[in-house]
């Protein structure tokens, strides 16, 4: 894996609430600090040559893979794996979907065959050990703890 | 215009809704808008939406009409065992079949030990033969207790020297037998 340029999309919207962006690459050298600072100061000075309504920054550090392998034979992104866990707080919840699930961890038997994920397969408990271990959160900041459901979605 | 978070959501009563297993993967993933900033009218009204339709998500594969509908045969199971004294025989899990199949009327034949039926029947049986010598199947005592003491009380009425104490007690005990 290797890191891409990195860039800033300083987003908004115009009278009809249609989104658009300022893309800004980035020098590879500066930080996550100094790049917060930088699209703040540039946003302020956007206000005076754009009428659209900046609503939001974008700071992204791509990384590329360098040797990307090769998709299994007929796998789709929209058959997805949706992990659903409960986090720290008992009304927030977090939803993760995998694209391209593999048939492998489906529970085989029962009224959810091919349906349910199997929660007890080692990859499963590898994969769910990983979101939960305190790094990852929902939309709202709650970090992750156990995982509520798993199953299959196709969601376009 | 965004969709704002309906306030009534927890004090309205909940709807079953039949999903068959081939069509939850379809049904579950078109509700992603849902999930989404833009579809709601504020950011309060994000947060509660993305959580609740989130929460319904993990609903739908878990509370399979097969499961609710086998929950129900097994409360039937213990019912008819523990009143009727049914044994069940589990054949295989999956699929599941258990016999015997439940019957779409019950019926009271065959009641057997250890129901509670059979239990208090037997008991019956026990009090009837006991105190009237009443002749059952596991019962057979005769003559029953009622006869016993009141052919003991008329033969002490006619004899000389009765311990008349004694004579009120027995009389006491014939009344309580009935």
């Amino acid at each position: 894996m290797i890191q891409s340029q990195p860039y800033v999309q300083l987003v908004g919207v115009d009278d009809s609430q249609s989104v658009g962006y300022v893309r800004l690459h980035v020098r590879r050298s500066l930080d996550r600090t100094q790049v917060e600072a930088g699209a703040a100061a540039m946003r302020a000075r956007l206000r005076s040559v754009s009428s659209i309504a900046f609503v939001r920054d974008n700071i992204i550090f791509p990384g590329v893979e360098t040797a990307p392998r090769t998709p299994a034979a007929g796998v789709q992104l929209d058959r997805r794996g949706v992990f659903i866990f409960g986090t720290v707080s008992p009304d927030e919840f977090a939803l993760v979907e995998l694209p391209g699930i593999v048939d492998s961890v489906l529970v085989t038997t029962g009224p959810t065959a091919g349906l349910n994920i199997d929660q007890a397969a080692p990859a499963v408990q590898a994969f769910v050990a990983q979101l939960t271990n305190g790094s990852w959160c929902n939309e709202f900041g709650y970090p992750l703890t156990t995982l509520e459901a798993a199953y299959v979605q196709i969601r376009v | 215009m965004g969709q704002s978070y309906p306030d009534s959501l927890i004090t309205r009563p909940c709807f079953l809704v039949p999903i068959d297993a081939a069509l939850v993967p379809i049904v579950a993933g078109a509700l992603k808008p849902l999930e989404e900033r833009r579809y709601w009218a504020s950011d309060a009204d994000y947060e509660r939406g993305y959580n609740a339709v989130v929460e319904f998500q993990i609903c739908m594969t878990k509370a399979c009409i097969d499961d609710l509908i086998e929950s129900n045969n097994r409360l039937y199971r213990l019912l008819n065992t523990g009143l009727f004294g049914q044994d069940y025989t589990l054949v295989s899990e999956n699929p599941l079949t258990i016999t015997p199949a439940i019957p779409k009327v019950p019926s009271i034949e065959g009641i057997q030990l250890p129901g509670l039926i059979a239990r208090v029947l037997r008991l019956e049986q026990l009090l009837d033969n006991a105190l009237n010598g009443i002749v059952y199947t596991d019962w057979q005592e005769s003559p029953g207790l009622r006869l016993v003491v009141n052919e003991i009380l008329t033969a002490l009425q006619t004899a000389d020297n009765v311990d008349q104490d004694l004579l009120t007690k027995l009389s006491e005990i014939a009344v309580l037998l009935g």
